[in-house]
């Protein structure tokens, strides 16, 4: 048997990566909560 | 993300750029937590794992001094936030053995009769048991499988994050495909479809932009201009990537050519139609000698951007070079590809022939260096071993087993038996020795055999020279007698092993005492060897504990025979007297006060930067 172990391993893993991605509410709520800790530590400007 | 346009958000994001920190967040956060959530196992533990390592990447931002490595630094922030995450749980929540883990592997992927009747069966099924498989592989194979597979990282990149030396990545890697490999064979056996596509990797290898370039100089098509030349390579690529799996897989529900068998494997006789359309999307038909069409694949742009990349590192595919003789042997195709309205034809069989010819000769180059540093490395070897105190040849009685060499100009002459006498020599000298050498020594007499002391199903060398030790280097092995790698026997079948490292351990063969301390003695009697004083430290999660004692001037682990009870005390006597104890800063336990007395099973010796596959500066 012959399989390209390298193209079955990056396709299995980007569907495994969709699949268990975090939803674009749940992104964008990190998001929000990572950039006002950071704001409020001094880490980001909170202008541009 | 570009690379430049990578260098240029890290840049604004040191210099405290909200958009920056946004734009990196969110180009790789995905990437991140899918890494994280795969070791952890969690999505709540991921989430938080994922934040804080974005929060520390940010804060340590300005130390980062190449920012085009980026990617690397924050999977080794996000794997050492996961490392925390264990540590700060004493121990490992994943498996205590390998055979905690064989089990949960067929738990997932086997045990569970496949049914896959032709008539129901999906790619998703089968697709989902090789997901649970690659789940299935222990946190640090995963990580290493994760970033060089997904997020297209170097072995080097990927051991710069997770702290492990090129080499044991390969290993990792090595032992993941082979992992794979062996639970699809078994899928096949259990009658799933899978399918074999030589052409494809025929293709891949063969098609680059070069050989598109030669072919449009010979094609006697109308075509203007290199841009499409340079498509053509794209598509097929592109193509390839395709069909590479997903005819693998895609295929064995909708078996087109009325063949009853699941298995379908795209002969020599499959012909190759490429096409270009206006929207920038590929498709792709596939037809039979009779040009009935098989398969029609489509490909969007992003694909071929993709694929064209994997082209071009097609060189970093695990499998050997010279493996392309059979694989390109095995087809005879011609692709056509249109792009614009204009035809171009790709006469396949030329690049097969080129391919053959570029692959043996760098197989042919290969080992012919590989011979000439073995050779050199030998005879220093023997050279060294026969200078240094106490290294001498001895002679046993125990020569039952001789190698066979056969004259090399007269075959009728008889067979010439050259005896393989035990070579005395330390253990620290033999941690500087090559397998090759080693072997060499051994006049090729050795014998593969499975490792106690390794997180995962490996194989050391047993040489005839060395009875005493069996010793382990990153390798690989293939199936059959291969150019290049040690010919040898494994389970009653033919294969060939490679090395890919210099040996970085020994483990002292059962039976054979050193320092007067062998296999199978307790706990207390090795105590009573070492003057009463023996105690056990914390490991990694697969070893659990073990003592780390001095036998014969070099360090060893002992490890033992415990039971989960056992380990589970030793544990909690160790947070108890220690409450932070950790790998780096391990906690020392007398079994003597806990009344646990286990029979020692491994005697592992390392060279020096390595402990279990993992450098000293984890």
């Amino acid at each position: 048997m012959d399989i390209d172990f390298d193209e079955l391993m990056k396709r299995l893993l980007t569907q495994m990566q969709q699949e268990s991605a975090m939803t674009a509410e749940e992104k964008k709520t990190q998001l929000e909560t990572l950039t006002e800790k950071m704001i409020t530590e001094g880490i980001i400007n909170e202008e541009e | 993300m570009k690379k430049s346009e990578l260098i240029y958000i890290v840049e604004e994001a040191k210099n405290g750029s909200k958009k920056a920190f946004e734009t990196l967040y969110n180009e790789y956060s995905d990437r991140v937590y899918f890494f994280v959530l795969k070791n952890v196992g969690r999505e709540d533990v991921a989430e938080d794992i994922t934040h804080d390592t974005f929060l520390k990447s940010m804060e340590k931002i300005h130390t980062l001094e190449k920012p085009e490595n980026y990617l690397t630094w924050i999977h080794s922030i996000a794997y050492n936030k996961c490392a925390d995450m264990f540590r700060s749980e004493s121990r490992s929540t994943y498996f205590d053995s390998e055979e905690e883990q064989e089990a949960v592997m067929d738990n997932l992927a086997l045990n569970e009769p496949v049914m896959v009747p032709e008539d129901h069966a999906t790619n998703r099924d089968t697709a989902r048991q090789l997901m649970s498989i690659i789940d299935g592989l222990k946190p640090d194979m995963k990580s290493a499988v994760i970033m060089y597979y997904y997020d297209d990282m170097s072995a080097a990149e990927v051991g710069k994050a997770l702290g492990l030396n090129q080499n044991a990545v390969k290993q990792k890697l090595f032992q993941a495909r082979k992992k794979l490999r062996a639970e699809i064979e078994k899928l096949q056996q259990q009658g799933v479809a899978m399918c074999a596509v030589p052409m494809g990797r025929m293709l891949h290898k063969c098609v680059s932009p070069k050989y598109a370039a030669a072919a449009k100089v010979s094609s006697s098509a109308a075509v203007s201009g290199g841009l499409v030349a340079g498509k053509a390579a794209a598509a097929a690529a592109a193509v390839l990537l395709i069909i590479g799996i997903p005819v693998g897989l895609h295929f064995m529900d909708s078996n087109k050519n009325g063949s009853t068998g699941d298995t379908r494997i795209l002969d020599s006789s499959a012909n190759l139609t490429v096409s270009h359309t206006n929207d920038s999307s590929l498709t792709a038909d596939i037809t039979d000698s009779d040009g009935e069409v098989l398969e029609t694949i489509e490909s969007r742009p992003d694909e071929t951007v993709s694929a064209a990349k994997k082209d071009e590192d097609s060189s970093k595919s695990s499998d050997s070079k010279a493996s392309a003789d059979s694989k390109a042997d095995s087809s005879s195709s011609k692709a056509s590809t249109s792009g614009n309205g204009k035809s171009l034809n790709m006469d396949l069989d030329a690049l097969r022939a080129d391919a053959v010819a570029r692959a043996k000769k760098e197989a042919a180059d290969e080992e012919a260096a590989k011979k000439e540093a073995a050779d050199k490395e030998a005879a220093k070897s023997k050279a060294d071993s026969s200078k240094s105190s106490g290294a001498n040849i001895v002679t046993t009685e125990n020569r039952t087993e001789n190698t066979t060499t056969s004259a090399p100009d007269d075959s009728s002459k008889p067979e010439e038996k050259k005896e393989t006498l035990p070579v005395e020599m330390s253990v620290d000298k033999m941690l500087t020795m090559s397998p090759s050498a080693l072997i060499e020594l051994s006049n090729n007499d050795f014998e593969l055999v499975p490792l106690t002391g390794t997180q995962s199903q490996s194989y050391g060398i047993k040489c005839k020279a060395f009875p005493s030790y069996v010793f382990y280097a990153p390798n690989y092995i293939e199936d059959g007698a291969v150019d290049g790698g040690y010919t040898t026997e494994l389970n009653g079948q033919t294969c060939t092993i490679f090395f890919a490292g210099s040996i970085s351990q020994i483990e002292i063969a059962d039976g054979t005492e050193i320092g007067g301390i062998s296999t199978g003695m307790t706990y207390e009697q090795i105590k009573a060897v070492k003057g009463g004083t023996l105690t056990v430290r914390n490991e990694n999660s697969f070893i659990s504990v073990c003592s780390e004692v001095e036998l014969d001037g070099h360090n060893y682990y002992l490890a033992y025979d415990l039971t989960e009870e056992q380990t589970d005390r030793i544990y909690a006597y160790m947070a108890d007297t220690k409450p932070d104890f950790n790998i780096m800063d391990p906690a020392y336990v007398d079994l003597s006060d806990l009344g646990i007395d286990p029979v020692c099973t491994c005697i592992i010796g390392f060279s020096d930067g390595f402990r279990y596959g993992r450098s000293n500066n984890y």
